[in-house]
């Protein structure tokens, strides 16, 4: 490669794909490229509902996108957290929220004050001191007050539950303004360099060539260009992450939605619910070593709320990584580079963080292998922080009712988690790492979620009077308390400002 | 069971610095010695990075008292010898989207890549012996720091120290069972505490105890072993020092010192050690020994592809200090990030132009208020040592 980058390819349409056509359309506006993205109507995605996690904003604030237009088209609601149900024990839930717990004070943090307390039998539970909790409780929302930093309500801190369909196709709109060519046509073969390897070219199944000289893999599981014709490889991460199938279905919603995700745990795996302005997604996530698609269909059918109104969409999956997320001149995105279950909304975000990742080592005259390099140790890095994440979820539980779950009490953890597994359940510690995906308040709702108790706490916070703590952490609660009360309700919400056309 | 004694044993700085950040942080009910070791001449000045103003605000010393105290001259860079300076601030400004060396590169493909220090307005400012708290508005952004007198910042982290058991080391006898020290022998008492640190500078007393290279060892926690003399010229040797005592307080353990916190501990401080390795070596222009560090091969080939710079996990240099120490090393970008072809070129060369003059003819205007406004200031940190606020006032 010795030309100057000019000729872009985005092979797939669906999220991933138009998230990339998107980012690069509004990026490179001003510049001499030719950007094409391919796909084909007779592939379908795998988009159901898709929930999303609070970086999404920066994402639309980036391409300048109007959110009550965003949310009125791709039919959305707002989302405080996810609820998990079951996931600690039988008849347990928890919900992880977006945003902090409390208010760190006496210089550490609120948690370790929390801890104090509860060791002598003062205070409320935690979840009590979280906002977004109390307004998931009471089905409430409104946007932050940023322009009053003190209040309470500043703090709240959001993301959507979209219709993925409906926003690979508001993306599209977007794109196709900026200049974005789609070409409707599948592709049928792939041209290499003899030498070197890079992509020349794809085909399409109508005879239509596209030269290019850097090309985004959107193609889903089967990485068209990144597996299957460069051959990168792929980690499987299933000895972590067992679950290998999914079944969704959308149903008829039958109340209003609600401001949250729900992860309810089942025998040999955990289903998803995501509510929507026009319809609910639903799907169940489990293990074919522990459970047959029937079952798991049988089981996600009884568990939804209306009148389903599609067929099951049976998917298969395994859990990893492709070795090199950026291999030659082909940059894989979404599942082409990897697969991670989607329990706590992540894979929009990877996508997202992964396309910050190619502006920040874009190609200019060729393509350097120190970019690559530091792109894929990167990308690498994040993926392991989320599988970390994801693998706290099934590990730390007292859950052990099926041989599922049994497995999952004896996964070896990495040793990245065992780390921090280790230094909450010593003083309740949480030390954030660099470009940690989930910060403080994430990790602590979900390694109490799960029911790790730390043994004691930082012996610092002693050296504040108990009462006096305990009166701060009260003023505290009021203040979180007395500010959901205050906020209307979700729907309220929506139809004073970004209420959707009802379709069928 | 709580941490209850503190024994540190070390000299100067590193041996005062804990003791006063300690003392800061926790109540005065911690008990904390000291066992002074044989005073070697020290560096008569000592080099406060920006960063160092949280922990000042924690120790409670105001610009006013550095100055009066410590001598402090304000700093915008950090000289580690003639030719190389780290500055405090920022290369030039960001437009469409690219960072400023992108911009000029496009520009002046072909322009020895020291001439990318024109365009940093700390280090220009620093070069004219001039000291301007903040950047105007337009101008690359900057911070500071200081240079201070080694003895008067010494005699100031005494005096905050307070109620400290001050000991002098007529000998080191270093008492221990299974990993742990149960007690120093220096002479003319044995000290007994809960946790020991070690502010020597070869790890005299966890060297004793552990032949591990890690940092935290038991009770014994050693904070700067790996001291280089380098650290002097760039502000490490004390911000190692606070970054330490930050860490310990994050940690802060019982006396059971659990094994998941010390070696997140040992964790941090190695990968922070290496950071510092990387740009000595660089700085050292140290071929051999810049060779068998990855992670620096790693951030030189990625500047050379197109002047970028890979931010490693727990970073200690800014994006600015690693530029200066790649150009002092005569280290090029063979190209650039594409987004600095948005602009028009003729467009772009003479922005670049325009932003090149406005900086020299801002510095050359500072000097001249200066000379008018303080005849007897020395560059413009006066004789009395009253840094700031006698500055400020010069922008108007």
């Amino acid at each position: 490669m010795s030309d100057k980058i000019s000729k872009i390819i985005i092979v797939g349409g669906g999220t991933a794909g138009w998230m990339a056509a998107a980012t690069l359309s509004h990026m490179l506006s001003g510049l001499d490229y030719d950007i094409t993205l391919i796909e084909s109507e007779q592939i379908g995605t795998v988009g159901v509902g898709e929930a999303t996690i609070p970086p999404i904003l920066l994402f639309n604030e980036m391409l300048g996108i109007d959110e009550n237009e965003f949310i009125k088209e791709t039919q959305a609601t707002f989302k405080l957290g996810i609820e998990f149900v079951n996931w600690k024990k039988l008849d347990h839930s928890y919900i992880h929220p977006f945003g902090d717990f409390g208010i760190d004070f006496d210089v550490r943090p609120f948690h370790q004050h929390w801890l104090s307390q509860r060791a002598k039998g003062m205070g409320r539970d935690l979840f009590d001191y979280s906002l977004m909790v109390q307004a998931c409780h009471n089905e409430r929302f409104m946007r932050p007050l940023r322009d009053q930093p003190k209040s309470a309500l500043a703090g709240i801190n959001y993301a959507f539950q979209f219709d993925a369909g409906l926003y690979a196709k508001f993306l599209r709109k977007y794109s196709e303004r900026l200049g974005i060519k789609r070409i409707e046509g599948k592709i049928d073969s792939v041209k290499q360099h003899s030498e070197t390897g890079f992509i020349q070219s794809v085909t399409t199944d109508d005879s239509r060539v596209f030269d290019g000289d850097l090309f985004i893999d959107c193609s889903g599981f089967r990485g068209l260009l990144i597996e299957q014709t460069l051959e990168t490889g792929y980690d499987d991460w299933s000895k972590w992450l067992p679950c290998d199938r999914a079944v969704a279905i959308p149903c008829e919603k039958i109340a209003e939605p609600i401001p949250y995700t729900r992860a309810t745990a089942h025998e040999a795996g955990w289903q998803w619910r995501i509510p929507l302005q026009h319809r609910t997604g639903n799907g169940h996530v489990y293990c074919s070593s522990y459970m047959d698609s029937d079952k798991a269909t049988d089981i996600l059918l009884a568990n939804i709320d209306g009148k389903p109104i599609a067929e099951p969409n049976h998917l298969r999956f395994v859990t990893g990584r492709r070795k090199k997320a950026w291999n030659k001149n082909v940059i894989a995105l979404g599942l082409a580079a990897g697969f991670m279950e989607p329990l706590e909304s992540t894979s929009i975000h990877l996508v997202q963080t992964g396309l910050a990742r190619i502006m920040s080592h874009f190609p200019h005259e060729d393509i350097s292998q120190a970019d690559i390099d530091s792109f894929n140790e990167r990308t690498e890095k994040e993926y392991e922080r989320v599988r970390d994440f994801l693998v706290l979820h099934y590990n730390a539980t007292e859950r052990d009712d099926s041989e599922f779950w049994r497995y999952c009490q004896n996964i070896e953890r990495p040793e990245s988690l065992e780390r921090r597994i280790n230094q909450f359940a010593e003083h309740g510690r949480i030390l954030s790492e660099s470009n940690d995906l989930f910060g403080t308040a994430s990790w602590l709702a979900v390694m109490y979620g799960q029911g790790i108790t730390p043994k004691s706490y930082d012996p610092i916070v002693d050296k504040a009077d108990p009462q006096k703590v305990n009166g701060v952490m009260e003023q505290i609660y009021q203040a979180i308390n007395n500010g959901a009360k205050s906020m209307p309700t979700h729907m309220e919400f929506i139809d004073k400002n970004c209420r959707a056309e009802i379709i069928s | 069971m709580t941490i209850k004694s503190i024994a540190i044993i070390g000299s100067s700085i590193e041996a005062w610095l804990p003791a006063a950040y300690i003392r800061a942080r926790l109540p005065s009910a911690y008990k904390i010695s000291i066992i002074e070791t044989s005073k070697s001449k020290d560096e008569n000045r000592l080099i406060a990075r920006p960063n160092s103003k949280d922990m000042h605000a924690l120790l409670q010393f105001s610009e006013a008292d550095l100055g009066q105290h410590a001598q402090a001259k304000p700093l915008l860079a950090a000289t580690i010898n003639a030719d190389i300076a780290l500055p405090f601030g920022r290369y030039g400004l960001d437009r469409d989207g690219a960072e400023f060396q992108h911009l000029w590169r496009r520009i002046y493909p072909d322009t020895p890549i020291q001439n990318i220090n024109l365009f940093n307005l700390s280090l220009a400012l620093q070069k004219a012996a001039l000291f301007i708290p903040q950047a105007p508005q337009g101008m690359p952004s900057y911070d500071y720091g200081y240079d201070l007198s080694t003895n008067g910042y010494l005699s100031m982290l005494k005096q905050a120290a307070k109620d400290v058991l001050n000991l002098e080391a007529k000998k080191l006898e270093v008492h221990h069972d299974s990993g742990k020290i149960s007690a120093i022998d220096c002479g003319d008492t044995h000290i007994q505490a809960d946790l020991y640190i070690d502010a020597t500078r070869d790890g005299h007393v966890s060297n004793i105890i552990s032949t591990l290279m890690d940092n935290w060892h038991g009770n014994c926690l050693s904070i700067c072993r790996n001291f280089d003399e380098t650290d002097h010229k760039n502000g490490i040797r004390l911000y190692r020092l606070q970054i330490a005592m930050e860490r310990l307080i994050a940690l802060w353990p019982d006396t059971s010192f659990a094994p998941s916190e010390l070696n997140e501990y040992n964790r941090l401080a190695n990968a922070e050690q290496e950071h510092i390795r990387d740009m000595n070596a660089l700085l050292a222009h140290d071929k051999k020994e810049m060779s068998n560090r990855k992670a620096l091969q790693r951030k030189i080939a990625v500047f050379e592809s197109r002047g970028r710079i890979a931010n490693e996990d727990y970073e200690i240099f800014s994006k600015s200090e690693w530029i200066a120490a790649l150009a002092a090393a005569n280290i090029s970008p063979a190209s650039y990030d594409r987004l600095a072809d948005r602009a028009d070129e003729h467009d772009l060369k003479q922005w670049i132009k325009q932003l090149e003059q406005a900086i020299g003819q801002y510095v050359h205007m500072m000097g001249q208020r200066t000379i008018k406004s303080s005849p007897q200031s020395h560059g413009n940190v006066t004789t009395d040592g009253n840094i700031i606020s006698n500055i400020s006032g010069l922008v108007k």
